[in-house]
Parts: structure tokens; C-alpha cells; sequence
């Protein structure tokens, strides 16, 4: 069985939400399939700041 | 020592190892059953043995969740990643530092214990340690400790001056940083003694890198090109390529944090070279920054205004995002800018150029020769 992508959702970045008011899709139990994610990076480029005060940049 | 952290990043959860780049996204539910499986003494499920294994070569059935996975509770706030500077002070005098007046000075121990409580909270997964240099600080040790059992895959931005010290190789391969970000000042003892005005320095950065790497830490270098080294250039290359270690070059120098000129005469004018077009930022939104004293700022460029954590706590990040996108409009004289849709310089950088009086040709496409434009 594949791997289930759960969404739960995107929330203005600038107001903390509760994870309570994050509303989930129907989901089979029986699945737990992780998905391999091969590089980190690209996933955590997504939270930095585009321009300048990364993790490689000397600024 | 947890070995696996399982944590909501964003609007995702995963599952990760400290000091791997490899990772699971697993669907919320897992995450939930994951989280109960510690209150109730469970061992690890079947699909993350399995996974475990196939990933990271872990063997891990049979052993309970709790103790083997540090399950993070979900935070109410938006943020992923962060950046500490421990403490601004430097064994280096580099002409081009961005920190202008390095100086000594951090939280006691209890404020950064209670510091990194905060950044945890704030639901932050990957944590930048940085300074100044951060090696040298007195509490360093403690402070990525902590910050590896609050379960943060923690990156270190270092000179690389302490890395052969027995005592950091054993810290860093016992709790094993997701990366350690060295910069690179030369390739020569001639170069680089020149530009950190420090004799010595290139010696020690080759014993640190070499340590570093022999002990199998997950290092990447920052090359940092100034008229001091842009002739060796293609020697701090090869540096890279001969240890196989994946590199950045750094170009284009930038006005200290105050809008002091000092760091910016450290351009090599044959390297001035045009940024990416900017087409938006995280900064205060899923990212923030916080300086030795505590003070959250939106990154390590928009410093102005910042946020007192240790007085006002994690609520005080809420008031990030509202800042980011004030610091971020455009502003003064680049308001209605035509030429804004292509411009690679962020407003609260341009603005610390304009404090710095710098040349306009650094940062404004106005001044730039056409074909650049």
C-alpha cells in the first residue's frame, strides 16, 4: 500500500494555530507507511529565510 | 539518549536521526501513535522498525518508544528553524565580519537553559548555533547538550579553530550535529593568517578540518572570498573537493549589523557579483533569530525591533510575522522601485547598506552595468 499523504493544512504563518483547529482528512489506521525523505535540506529549505541568514550563508 | 526524534515540523511530522540528513515524513496519526505508544510503555511499532532499518540500519524492534524515541509534543507556533548566536566574540579579527563590536558576552547558564525551553516551544527542529565563534564559548558544550536532548538537530557554524580540541570530538560525535558549516578564509598560511590577523589561524582551521573529518562529522564549508584570498580561490576549491565536503562561496560583503562600513574595504571588486532576485522571505514567520542577550529578532539582518524572550517568553514570537512584514516593504528610496521585481537585496539589508553609506553599485541594481540588470 502506498504511502498516505496527510495534509493538515496551512495556517497564516504569522498566528500560532492550535493543533487543535487543524482538521485532518480521512485516514485508513492501517496504514502507518512512512515516506523516505532522502535529503533534509530540501525539506527544511522551505522554513528558512530566502535570502540570507541560513545555516550556510556567514551572514 | 534518544536515538530517533518524531516531531511536527511546519505542516508536516517526521521522523528523524540526529545527525542524518536522511528522514521519514510519517502521516499525523503515526505521529499520534507514536506519542501514546511512550505514555504507555508500547514498543516501537512495526512500520517505524521497519523503516528504521531500511533508513538508518537501526535496529530498534522490540525496544520501547519511550527512551528510543523522543516524541516532541506539537507546538501552537509556526516556527521550524532558528538561529542562536551564543555569544559574539571570536578568537578571529576578520576585516569583513558582519558583528562589527565582537563582543564577549551571553546568558548564564540557568537564562539559556531557560532560553532553550522557549525555542524548543516554539516548536523549532533545526537550531543554528553560531556567534561569533561559537566553540569558544564557555557554556557551548552545555548549550548543544541541551539543545540535542530538547530533541533539535542542531548545525554549528564555526572557524573551525577548536574542532581537533578531544574534547569537541567527543561531544560532537557522541551528540551528532545534523551539520558543522567551517568557514574557509584561504588556502595558504599567508592568506589566511592575513585576513583572520591571527598567526596560527590556518594551522589550527587544517588540524580542526582534518579532526573533523576523519572523525566522520557531517562538515560543509562556507568559502569566504575577500581581496585578502580571492587569488586562492580555486585553491580553498580544491581544499573542498580533495575532502570531498560539499562547499558555498560567499562573495559580497555585507555592512555590519550596526550599518558600520568597517567589514565592507574586505571586498574583492572582481568578485562583486549580482544576488539572486528576492522574491520573498520566511524570516519571522517559520524562521527567527536570537542574539547572546536573549533577543529574538525576525533573522540576523532585520535585528531592529527585537523581542525580549527571557521577558516576555515564547508568546513574544507572535508578534514576529507583524514585523517581517513591515521590515520587508519596500521603504525610503527604494519605494516604488522599478526596478523591485528583479532587486536580490532585502529591504532591511538595503537599509543596513544606506546606514553604511556604501557604494550603490553593492546592492542596487541602478548602478549595476546594464548587461547585469
Amino acid at each position: 500500500m502506498p504511502p498516505v499523504a496527510v495534509r493538515i493544512g496551512r495556517y497564516p504563518a504569522s498566528r500560532p494555530t492550535p493543533p487543535s483547529d487543524l482538521t485532518d482528512p480521512p485516514f485508513d489506521p492501517a496504514t502507518f507507511a512512512p515516506e523516505f525523505v532522502p535529503d533534509l535540506d530540501a525539506l527544511a529549505e522551505s522554513a528558512k529565510c530566502s535570502c540570507a541568514a541560513s545555516d550556510d550563508n556567514p551572514y | 539518549m534518544h536515538t530517533l526524534i518524531a516531531s511536527r515540523f511546519l505542516d508536516e511530522y517526521l521522523v528523524l536521526r540526529p545527525g542524518y540528513v536522511e528522514g521519514l515524513r510519517i502521516p499525523r496519526p503515526a505521529h499520534q501513535q507514536l506519542h501514546d505508544a511512550v505514555r504507555a510503555g508500547a514498543t516501537v511499532p512495526p512500520w517505524l522498525a521497519t523503516a528504521a532499518y531500511t533508513t538508518w540500519g537501526l535496529d530498534l524492534a522490540g525496544r520501547p518508544v519511550a527512551g528510543t524515541v523522543l516524541v516532541r509534543d506539537e507546538s501552537p507556533y509556526p516556527f521550524g528553524r532558528a538561529s542562536y548566536e551564543l555569544n559574539l566574540g571570536c578568537n578571529y579579527a576578520c576585516e569583513h565580519c558582519y558583528l562589527g563590536l565582537k563582543t564577549f558576552a551571553g546568558l548564564t547558564w540557568p537564562d539559556r537553559e531557560r532560553l532553550l525551553h522557549i525555542v524548543r516551544e516554539a516548536g523549532v527542529l533545526w537550531l543554528q548555533l553560531t556567534g561569533g565563534e561559537p566553540l569558544i564559548d564557555k557554556l557551548y558544550a552545555e548549550v548543544h547538550t541541551l539543545a540535542y536532548e530538547l530533541g533539535m538537530m542542531i548545525a554549528i557554524s564555526s572557524n573551525g579553530s577548536r574542532l581537533a580540541n578531544p574534547r569537541f570530538l567527543d561531544l560532537l560525535t557522541t551528540l551528532r550535529p545534523y551539520r558543522i558549516v567551517v568557514s574557509v578564509y584561504g588556502a595558504t598560511a599567508a592568506s589566511y593568517d592575513s585576513l583572520t590577523q591571527r598567526r596560527g589561524s590556518f594551522a589550527k582551521f587544517c588540524r580542526g578540518l582534518d579532526a573533523a573529518c576523519e572523525a566522520g562529522l557531517p562538515i560543509k564549508l562556507n568559502i569566504v572570498a575577500t581581496k585578502h584570498n580571492a587569488h586562492e580561490l580555486d585553491a580553498m576549491r580544491a581544499m573542498a573537493d580533495q575532502r570531498s565536503l560539499a562547499y558555498l562561496i560567499y562573495t559580497n560583503m555585507s555592512p555590519t549589523i550596526y550599518g558600520g562600513p568597517e567589514s565592507l574595504p574586505a571586498q574583492a571588486g572582481e568578485l562583486l557579483s549580482r544576488r539572486r532576485p528576492f522574491t520573498g522571505c520566511n524570516a519571522g514567520h517559520s524562521f527567527f533569530h536570537v542574539d547572546p542577550h536573549g533577543m529574538a529578532s525576525i533573522c540576523k539582518v532585520g535585528r531592529d525591533p527585537q523581542i525580549p524572550l527571557m521577558e516576555e517568553g515564547v508568546d513574544g514570537l507572535a508578534r514576529l510575522g507583524e514585523i517581517a512584514d513591515r521590515l520587508l516593504l519596500r521603504q525610503g528610496g527604494c519605494t516604488g522601485c522599478t526596478l523591485s521585481g528583479t532587486c536580490g537585496t532585502c529591504m532591511p539589508l538595503a537599509a543596513l547598506y544606506r546606514k553604511a553609506n556604501a557604494a550603490l553599485n553593492t546592492y542596487c541594481q541602478h548602478r549595476m552595468p546594464k548587461e547585469a540588470v
